[in-house]
């Protein structure tokens, strides 16, 4: 079954949205949130739907062999509550330590306990110390027959709640990135090595069980995940694969927010016309629409990319962590402009569910490693990745038919080695693209579209000169320019995507980047970021919304391919 | 440490990447060369290991050649990693 046929399929599992009786519907959803409920019912539901399945490599009996796949899937869920979603799929953050760095018999037994349903915690971040993972202070003291866990862990995903967590301690009492080590904690059988500590209140996701954990647990020497010292390297390489997965969580967020505004500002009359009319809520409706089409784009390729070149994944993992949140943060924000009033009321139109993803969506920038923590360690490869050795081929891979294999989960590693194959393929999608347009005519857009381009590919030249003059005293203070640098990489990075998808699949994006309207005001967003201002006419709007009615009204959903239509929203009232 | 003591026990290859290390941790804590001890880890001087994996990127364009992200990991201080370096 193919991705989209896999999301169609859940999505009507968890049926009707605006049907109360519904235990999916936003009604509910709102309800458990307001009410601080952690979503049992919800979680057992999507357990019955074989969702875990999805968390467990084919080769251990469960159905992982894309990320694609897994993204399409929780973007599914997040569209109608990301407090389940994070809740669910929680078990994959926890359980992929267990894939990357197991032994043959830990990844059985985990595999098939996550299959039958229960679900995992990774047990990570202190008060203390923060997210620094070199400066932790849970200990595992290596005794007679097995280690001694001491510690607490706190703001945990699921640590009260999940049975299994993997905890992240000290075995060597230097610590450094050799000092490090995993261990898979089975409460079940441990019940009185641990203490759960209490609820945390957040601003969003406020059902979900953030919580944490105290340790003085003896565990046996089967319960070390991998090698003693091998923590530090296989978190780094976990954080790679969920952060790429949190593009997904924004998108289900950002669907249901622009879905829920557009058919807000259709029905309702102000001035003698419906919201929808009026020239401004066009232009922030399509503003915000084209942002979920970027952040979609990258997505997708990010997804893609993981199969194809999972070497990479240092870096295109931290270009999405940064820019997907960002983006549907800035968009969220203008969809709530449209919305009005309506915006700051938890129970009104739709039950309330625009406030409840707004505020959930904001957690997405924030956990498995914030955006200024990716810039961060983005930074550090900036040299390698920006000399200036652009490629002439697209990435085969992008194409969207291309059949991929299967992820090697062996294959990850902490450094791209120099490569990036998105900015490399950035001076070959700029060209397609003015090729393109030298042999188009008639096409009102072109002086946009061409400003856009000029500006990419000078952005490109300054990035590569700016990151050439960094000193090592700048990268190692940690100066506020290597931020402004890596977040210029990320946007330029995300510019190669979609022009990389534009030139590779254009063909089945007629209404969307197929759209020299839509192609001119992606490009407008994105050269925004970089400080630039491209003039846009009335009436390009005006049609990049009539792309988006079209869009959303053949296939009832907005994003660049088919996911399903959550149930009546095909139906135009 | 003088780099003069050190002629006459290393190859003239160490030496370098010795000399190329040092004017680096140096040039990245902005301080002079001869105040850096080449037996103290990478860590002292501020790089962190996250840091330190850029380092490895950084020698692999010196060198033209792959190198494990984590060598600066396994090899933490400079006569550490320019001995090994040396020796590959």
């Amino acid at each position: 079954m193919d991705v989209l046929e896999l999301a169609a399929e859940l999505d009507e599992k968890l049926g009707d949205p605006r049907d109360p009786t519904q235990l999916f519907s936003f009604k509910q959803r709102v309800a458990e949130d307001e009410a601080e409920h952690y979503p049992s019912d919800a979680l057992g539901l999507l357990t019955r739907f074989d969702l875990a399945r999805h968390y467990v490599p084919n080769t251990l009996g469960g159905e992982l062999r894309r990320f694609d796949q897994l993204a399409a899937l929780l973007r599914v869920v997040a569209r109608r509550d990301l407090t389940v979603a994070i809740s669910h799929a929680v078990s994959f953050l926890g359980s992929m330590t267990v894939w990357l760095g197991g032994d043959e018999s830990q990844k059985r037994r985990l595999a098939q306990a996550v299959l039958s349903g229960e679900r995992v915690s990774l047990a990570l971040t202190e008060q203390q110390s923060g997210s620094d993972l070199l400066n932790m202070s849970t200990i595992a003291t290596a005794e007679d027959g097995g280690y001694d866990l001491n510690g607490q862990k706190w703001l945990g995903n699921g640590l009260n709640r999940n049975r299994y967590a993997v905890i992240y301690a000290r075995t060597s009492a230097p610590g450094g990135p050799r000092g490090y080590s995993l261990f898979l904690l089975d409460k079940a059988t441990n019940h009185d090595g641990f203490k759960p500590q209490p609820k945390i209140a957040t601003l969003g996701v406020r059902g979900a069980d953030i919580s944490g954990i105290e340790l003085h647990a003896f565990v046996t020497p089967d319960a070390l995940i991998g090698v003693e010292g091998a923590g530090f390297e296989t978190t780094l390489k976990a954080l790679q694969l969920s952060r790429t997965l949190c593009g997904a969580l924004s998108l289900g967020a950002l669907d249901t927010g622009l879905a829920t505004v557009l058919r807000f500002a259709q029905e309702r009359r102000v001035y003698g016309k419906s919201v929808a009319e009026l020239p401004q809520s066009q232009k922030l409706l399509a503003e915000s629409w084209v942002e979920l089409l970027i952040a979609d784009s990258l997505t997708g390729v990010v997804s893609r990319a993981l199969q194809a070149v999972p070497m990479q994944a240092s870096v295109h993992s931290a270009v999405l962590k940064y820019l997907v949140p960002t983006l549907a943060e800035q968009a969220m924000q203008r969809l709530a402009v449209v919305y009005g009033a309506r915006y700051y009321l938890r129970d009104d139109h739709e039950a309330g569910i625009f406030q409840k993803m707004l505020r959930d969506n904001l957690l997405i920038s924030l956990f498995d490693g914030s955006t200024q923590v990716n810039l961060h360690s983005l930074s550090h490869q900036l040299r390698a990745i920006t000399v200036n050795d652009a490629s002439t081929d697209m990435p085969w891979w992008i194409e969207r038919t291309a059949p991929l294999n299967d992820f090697e989960w062996d294959k990850l590693s902490l450094s791209s080695g120099g490569q990036g194959a998105l900015f490399s393929s950035l001076s070959a999608g700029i060209e397609n693209l003015r090729e393109w347009l030298a042999g188009s005519t008639g096409n009102e857009y072109s002086d946009a579209l061409i400003d856009a381009l000029n500006f990419l590919s000078t952005a490109r030249e300054t990035l590569i000169s700016d990151v050439k003059q960094l000193s090592p005293a700048q990268l190692g203070a940690g100066d506020p320019l290597i931020f402004e640098l890596a977040r210029r990489y990320c946007v330029l990075a995300t510019a190669a995507a979609v022009l990389a998808d534009w030139q590779l699949n254009r063909a089945a994006l007629e209404n969307t980047l197929g759209n020299p309207a839509v192609m001119a005001l992606v490009l407008q967003r994105l050269t925004n970021q970089l400080g630039h201002s491209v003039f846009l006419p009335l009436q390009c709007y005006q049609a990049v919304f009539n792309c988006l009615l079209a869009r959303r009204d053949v296939d009832g959903a907005c994003g660049l391919y088919a996911l399903p239509s959550m149930q009546s929203q095909t139906k135009n009232d | 440490m003088q780099i003069m003591e050190l002629i006459s026990e290393v190859k003239p290859d160490e030496m370098m990447l010795q000399r190329w290390l040092i004017d680096r941790v140096a040039e990245s804590i902005k301080v002079k060369p001869d105040d850096i001890d080449t037996t103290l880890p990478f860590s002292y001087y501020g790089l962190d290991s996250v840091a330190a994996i850029g380092l490895s990127g950084d020698l692999e364009i010196l060198l033209g050649t792959k190198l494990s992200p984590t060598l600066t990991w396994d090899y933490p201080t400079i006569e550490l990693l320019a001995a090994y370096l040396a020796k590959e």
